[in-house]
């Protein structure tokens, strides 16, 4: 047999392969279809959502450099002598609280006046023994509030526990209790 | 307009689709039946990723080829791991191949002739003869050149007519 009569015959044995056809697809036609439409849908929502995404993001990546490099420039400048933090916070407080603040100020210059008027007040022990005397009996120094160290017969009283003192009546009472003859009436601040 | 056209969205996309499935779902199900047992769902899957495409491939039917050889692989393997004879069993049943009327021959002893193949020259009949692939194309599908596609064919064909039946592969025979 020649070449050419096998190469025939191979092409008449496609040939009569080919005549085969695959039987016919069990694929569910219109479910594929279905669900094709789906994935377009969905692709179409993902490539709308990229649409937008990507220049918003592209948009705002300067934006917040841009901020960025104002805020480092502009800094040095507000700074100053005065810290803004500090002059923010004098900015911020209220009328009430500027006038307490005078009043301690008016208050601390008075008891610098007085103590420096009464010139030398003597020995720390001298003060120290004038307090242990004072002290209730059967007490030491350490188990008694400083109120009680400071005046027995104020703090044996309920008020104490009741209502704290204030800042003013403490400055009073420690310089009545270190300067004894020198307690000029403090000016109250001005409410 | 032929199949290899692209770039198309909407209705257009889902009539090309329609045409896809009409002419080639039954040779891509013998196709993946090559290796799986359950190959419509195999081509479903196929088909489903070809049309969530965003931009069709120039040639969507070697690619649905391509994409259905890749996930019946998967499925082969996947489930060659579980039980092998199964897997063995489904491969290329008769039904899958309809012979022509007056065909002396049935198909189960083509079906038979078939699975005695070779993977490779297996692959290369199906896509040759029912997927009507060039060579060219079963190369890139197969991961070879053009000529070793086309050799392989022909060592298929001359495996075939030796399997086969001597009156049926000798076509004067059947013609007397």
């Amino acid at each position: 047999m020649g070449k050419s009569e096998r190469e025939n015959e191979l092409a008449a044995f496609e040939a009569r392969l080919g005549a085969f056809r695959p039987g016919a697809s069990r694929l569910d036609r219109d479910r594929v279809m279905y669900l094709a439409g789906q994935a377009v849908a969905r692709r179409e929502r993902a490539g709308a959502r990229s649409l937008w995404a990507w220049p918003s993001a592209f948009a705002a990546m300067p934006a917040v450099a841009a901020a960025l490099l104002v805020a480092i420039v502009i800094e040095p400048d507000s700074g100053g002598p005065v810290p803004l933090a500090q002059s923010g916070q004098e900015d911020a407080a209220s009328p009430a609280e500027q006038d307490s603040q005078a009043a301690r100020m008016a208050t601390d210059h008075d008891i610098l006046n007085a103590v420096v008027s009464a010139g030398p007040t003597g020995s720390e022990d001298s003060d120290l023994d004038t307090l242990l005397a004072r002290l209730p009996a059967g007490r030491s120094l350490s188990s008694v509030t400083p109120w009680e160290a400071v005046d027995p017969d104020w703090a044996a009283t309920s008020l104490v526990a009741v209502a704290p003192v204030s800042y003013v009546k403490q400055q009073q009472m420690l310089l009545e209790e270190l300067m004894p003859g020198e307690n000029a009436p403090l000016r109250q601040p001005q409410s | 307009m032929n199949d290899n056209e692209h770039n198309t969205t909407g209705p257009e996309e889902a009539q090309r689709l329609g045409r896809l499935i009409d002419s080639h779902a039954a040779a891509l199900e013998l196709y993946a039946g090559l290796w799986c047992v359950s190959p419509e769902d195999v081509v479903q899957e196929a088909l489903i990723e070809l049309a969530s495409q965003r931009q069709w491939p120039t040639n969507p039917v070697a690619w649905l080829y391509r994409a259905v050889r890749h996930r019946a692989l998967n499925a082969s393997r996947a489930r060659r791991r579980r039980q092998r004879h199964e897997e063995q069993a489904g491969l290329l049943r008769s039904a899958v191949l309809k012979p022509p009327p007056g065909e002396s021959l049935d198909a189960e002893e083509l079906a038979a002739a078939l699975r005695s193949l070779p993977d490779d020259q297996r692959e290369v009949i199906v896509t040759r003869l029912w997927g009507a692939l060039s060579f060219r194309e079963i190369g890139e599908i197969t991961g070879t050149s053009e000529s070793t596609a086309h050799r392989r064919y022909q060592e298929a064909l001359l495996r075939l007519k030796e399997k086969v039946s001597p009156s049926w592969a000798n076509p004067n025979e059947k013609t007397n």
